[in-house]
């Protein structure tokens, strides 16, 4: 069974946030911050997992000040000078990083393989994250919040 | 002396900051070429002079691996340095990489040093020459 604790996964993801994009984090409930969330908008990136008889999906959801703000700080330029390629660009580095990241500590062997990050072109609403039968990890940062959802996909015999 | 590099990583904004780290390093750069992919980096690699290729691993059309068995199996190319950045740390994967002739490698998130420091190493560089290069929040 391939699993990613809850606290790998925020340990990555800190220590990608912290260096590369100058960003800190909180997690939160989801209860804590629902209200929020629906009231945003987010970008999203997927990334799969693949191997030991399964395949794991990330989404990634940014709100789109924090996504902003990320961009600003790795490329060390202004919010306003920044383009929507630019972003999209920073966003799936980011979690090529975090996945990458989360392969290095519980898979040494090298068992599992890493898909190529892909981000959606439009923004989605959080009225309507959709993580109905997976994981999800929530959060918080001066700039808005960060979701994450896992859902194992499927199992291969 | 200065150093052709080429940069390549499917990530633009990557490209981006592995050249500003070169250059607030203080390195003589000549010609610094990007390429999305190890195919598109081969091809800049036949037709220029590069003293230092610095690859990401996971790219589409050819991957970091196959460019690097291409270069170290081409007479002509094979004694260029090729430094692996990315995102990769898993000793199976470091060890093959190292085994089929890389000459370093820099796992991300890294800190500007690391890219400093290795390249000082490859290319004998004892001082980059700026001392006053200190990397800060944002600089890179």
């Amino acid at each position: 069974m391939l699993e990613m604790t809850k606290q790998n996964l925020r340990k990555v993801i800190s220590n990608v946030l912290e260096n590369m994009f100058f960003t800190f984090i909180e997690p939160v409930s989801i209860s804590e911050c629902a209200e929020g969330l629906k009231r945003a908008y987010f970008n999203r990136v997927g990334i799969s997992l693949t191997g030991l008889g399964q395949r794991l999906d990330y989404d990634f959801y940014f709100d789109t000040s924090l996504a902003g703000q990320m961009t600003a700080n790795f490329l060390g330029m202004e919010h306003g000078d920044l383009d929507k390629n630019q972003v999209m660009d920073v966003l799936k580095e980011m979690v090529n990083m975090v996945a990458g990241g989360l392969v290095n500590i519980c898979d040494p062997e090298g068992r599992i393989v890493l898909g190529i990050p892909v981000c959606a072109e439009k923004t989605v609403s959080g009225q309507s994250l959709p993580c109905d039968n997976g994981d999800l990890n929530c959060y918080d940062s001066d700039d808005g919040f960060l979701v994450v959802c896992c859902q194992k996909k499927e199992c291969f015999s | 002396m200065a150093f052709n590099l080429l940069i390549v990583d499917d990530s633009a904004s990557i490209r981006q900051i592995i050249k500003r780290v070169i250059t607030i390093s203080g390195f003589a750069t000549g010609d610094v070429y990007e390429a999305e992919n190890g195919l598109s980096a081969y091809k800049i690699l036949a037709g220029n002079p590069v003293d230092l290729v610095l690859s990401d691993v996971h790219m589409p059309h050819m991957d970091g691996i196959t460019l690097l068995e291409k270069i170290k199996n081409n007479q002509a190319l094979c004694h260029i340095p090729v430094v692996m950045v990315t995102t990769e740390a898993r000793e199976q994967l470091v060890d093959k990489v190292m085994k089929l002739g890389a000459a370093g490698y820099i796992a991300k998130p890294f800190h500007p040093e690391e890219i400093k420091r290795l390249l000082q190493e490859i290319l004998g560089v004892e001082d980059a020459g700026n001392d006053e290069a200190e990397f800060e929040e944002g600089d890179f």
